[in-house]
């Protein structure tokens, strides 16, 4: 007897255990934000109870997540007998998490999503196609992002594009003009490494949005549509000379050899640390910089991205979408409060909040950001100057496997060519358009 | 392990000797409604009581398994699981696995890092219990630091281990430069594959070594102090106290620990993922990476699902023949 008393603790442990690993992974419930009771909107007779559950993209700071919370709740207050179930979910785990919650059926009613995710989730059947004209002067890029087959899935909530930041200080000690073009950049920089002990500018291994358009910036397209098949385009002429350019740019040795495998977050962190004199970054970037390093907010100024040799300047536009389900059973209500969520006040507070700028012309207009030097250059570089990714499921399968970055990290460590890399890139990319 | 042996042998003694006065449960003697009871008391009523957790337990673990078999012979993509209808495709995942370059470096990868980290991981935990099985001054303060390791949850810790290796700001090179290896001046650790597993290596043995460490202490207390006492008298160096009489009385406890950590070191996952994702050029994937970038950003579950399944059968395999030696080592 006391054999199987023992094993029966034994069977209990491991249901505990089991159960407790299961609850690692889940999001973090947020409490219900209706805590305060409702006194002037007296629910309707009629009205019916309705929840909504909505998941938000973690911002990682409390003032943010407060503005948020305070929308949902004014938005209840505005739908009587609706409430909202809010959960934030961490950026790192989001994508797995979306994985999960279509493949097991379990999704949210609405939910915030990367727009390079929208076409992936969309064309395995899990988003609800927005019905109608979407309302609102929304920025192209981000709209075009979220587009599937001529159908829209994505409402841009909050966009962001990378500009060229740089020491205005150092620019004045050396003469120097703020560089136009790839050349300019060049000779720029050798100015800058022969005066000074600075790095002229940090390129990584792994951070696509700084190589990727540069693909467009010497002319080229990353992948081009032809009745509904994508074909890779980087191992091209184009393709090359950005390439070339990364490559350059690293080899000159304005980089660490630990640049390899830097991401953004390192060559922010060079900037701020006041070991580089230029750097390819966002609003949100620029912020964290300053945040790390007051003193640098006399000391930098920012300009459109340099032009490459094809005369174009396009950042990739980067944000965030607010999507529905196909399974929600919630699809008017969902549509509601995204309407809600857009307005342009709403918009402006959480898009100046988080470091980005709204979804919408007008939004931007109203934020902050219009007026101020120094964060003025990332609007006029996401209105004028953007683009997006190609508006494919299969960029998801891209992103997620490394393409650009495998292949620019092996021309780096010189284990491949640039004619080779460009040439697994657009193998690699067929592969994933299904070719 | 061995007070759970006696009482099997003791009950099965106990009840041969049908009602002697050592058994736990006395069986009076009666008819066929009394052997009825007493069958429902001994054999059904503990499967029933166990029954609850038992249906956990296969729901939980058993069905995932089967699921991720089963996934394994199918082309699955993130649609397919949603809707259920797939193809069947038999073998051929696994002869993508065998016929793929890249995977099968993965799993040499696999074996040679997670075999390295389990030796590291055992001479470290071993030499630490024996530095603590010693009596001195602050023997608990070091104890309980020791400990601090284990307690740390991985990713915050692989982030912060992340930042130490940094190549320009990171400690570890200002410590080793401090220390006249002027070379470590902006030492990349993660550009290519062998230093940065070294990397890795550390946060993995770091993490993992406090476990083992509290265990052989555990066991080395238990060690009796007359049998060392004997061997001292027999003129046997410490060296040799150790090698010939505290081991191979740890034999069964130090196997155990082995293969709990090569279960461990094996199925890495967070402090790659934290690290460097695998890279640069996928050159760090380990096989628990390379199975969650094929289900998770390729969306091919049935590819990963069949990397699962070699990793299960990879654990499965080793465990047995672990087993297999421990049960030698008590036959003996």
């Amino acid at each position: 007897m006391r054999v199987q008393h023992r094993m029966l603790a034994v069977a209990a442990a491991l249901a505990v255990t089991v159960a407790a690993c299961g609850n690692g992974e889940e999001v973090e419930e947020v409490e219900d934000v209706n805590g305060v009771e409702d006194t002037d909107a007296a629910p309707d007779e009629d009205a019916e109870e309705r929840s909504l559950s909505v998941w938000i993209m973690q911002p990682g700071s409390d003032e943010v997540e407060n503005i948020i919370t305070d929308s949902v709740a004014a938005f209840e207050d505005e739908h009587a007998g609706v409430s909202v179930d809010l959960q934030f979910v961490p950026w790192d785990a989001a994508h797995d998490q979306f994985v999960t919650a279509i493949g097991g059926g379990q999704v949210p009613d609405v939910a915030e999503m990367g727009n390079t995710w929208t076409p992936e989730f969309a064309e395995m059947g899990g988003l609800a196609a927005i019905e109608g004209e979407i309302d609102g002067d929304y920025i192209d890029a981000i709209v075009d992002s979220g587009l599937v087959e001529g159908e829209a899935y994505g409402y841009p909530w909050y966009a962001g594009a990378r500009a060229f930041i740089y020491r205005q200080d150092v620019f004045d000690d050396l003469g120097l003009e703020v560089p136009d073009t790839w050349e300019e950049l060049l000779e720029v920089g050798e100015v800058i490494e022969a005066e000074t002990d600075l790095d002229p500018i940090n390129v990584a291994g792994n951070y696509v949005h700084m190589l990727a358009p540069m693909v467009w910036h010497a002319g080229g397209q990353l992948a081009v549509e032809s009745d509904g098949q994508w074909t890779a385009a980087v191992d091209s002429p184009e393709g090359r000379a950005a390439f070339e350019m990364y490559a350059e740019l690293f080899e000159r040795g304005w980089s660490p050899q630990g640049a390899i495998t830097w991401s953004s977050v390192d060559v922010r962190e060079a900037f701020a640390n006041e070991d580089a004199a230029m750097m390819i970054g966002g609003g949100w970037d620029l912020a964290a910089a300053i945040g790390n390093n007051p003193e640098l907010e006399d000391k930098v100024a920012t300009a459109l991205l340099p032009a490459g040799p094809g005369g174009n300047q396009d950042a990739f536009a980067g944000g965030s979408h607010f999507v529905q389900f196909a399974e929600s059973d919630e699809h008017e209500l969902g549509r509601e409060f995204i309407e809600f969520m857009l307005q342009d006040e709403q918009v402006s507070t959480f898009a100046d909040a988080v470091g980005f700028l709204p979804g919408t012309v007008s939004g931007v207009e109203a934020s902050s950001a219009a007026g101020d030097p120094l964060y003025d250059t990332f609007a006029t570089q996401i209105i004028d100057h953007s683009a997006s990714y190609p508006s494919t499921g299969a960029w998801g399968a891209i992103e997620g496997n490394q393409v650009f970055v495998n292949a620019i990290q092996q021309v780096m460590q010189g284990d491949l060519t640039v004619d080779e890399a460009v040439a697994q890139v657009d193998e690699q990319m067929n592969e994933a358009f299904g070719q | 392990m061995m007070s759970a042996s006696t009482t099997t042998s003791g009950s099965r003694r106990g009840r041969n000797s049908r009602g002697g006065p050592d058994v736990g449960t006395p069986v009076l003697p009666g008819g066929p409604r009394r052997f009825t009871r007493q069958w429902f008391d001994n054999r059904a009523l503990p499967w029933l009581l166990l029954a609850p957790a038992l249906l956990l337990i296969f729901g939980l673990v058993g069905y995932p398994v089967v699921r991720t078999f089963y996934l394994s012979f199918h082309e699955a993509g993130l649609a397919s699981l949603v809707s259920g209808d797939m193809d069947f495709i038999g073998l051929d995942h696994y002869r993508h696995i065998i016929g793929d370059p890249h995977l099968r470096r993965v799993f040499l990868v696999t074996v040679v890092f997670g075999l390295s980290c389990v030796v590291a991981t055992m001479v470290l935990g071993v030499a630490v219990a024996l530095l603590l099985n010693r009596p001195f001054k602050g023997r608990w303060v070091l104890g309980v630091l020791v400990l601090l390791p284990w307690a740390m949850p991985r990713v915050a810790a692989a982030t912060v281990w992340q930042w130490l290796f940094h190549d320009q700001y990171g400690l570890v090179n200002w410590v080793l430069v401090q220390l006249g290896l002027e070379g470590f001046d902006g030492y990349a650790w993660f550009i290519s594959p062998l230093p940065a597993f070294f990397a890795i290596g550390v946060v993995v043995v770091w993490g993992a070594f406090p476990f083992v460490a509290i265990s052989v202490l555990a066991g080395l207390q238990s060690v009796p102090d007359e049998v060392l006492e004997a061997a001292r008298i027999d003129g046997a160096t410490a060296g040799q106290r150790l090698r010939l009489v505290i081991l191979p009385m740890l034999k069964p406890l130090l196997l155990v620990l082995v293969v709990i950590s090569t279960i461990w070191d094996f199925k890495v996952f967070d402090q790659i993922y934290v690290m460097t994702q695998g890279g640069p050029a996928r050159s760090t994937e380990v096989l628990a990476i390379a199975t969650w970038r094929e289900a998770f950003t390729q969306l091919n579950f049935g590819l990963g699902s069949a990397l699962a399944m070699a990793m299960f059968v990879i654990l499965t395999a080793i465990t047995i023949v672990y087993i297999r030696m421990i049960r030698e080592e008590e036959g003996l």
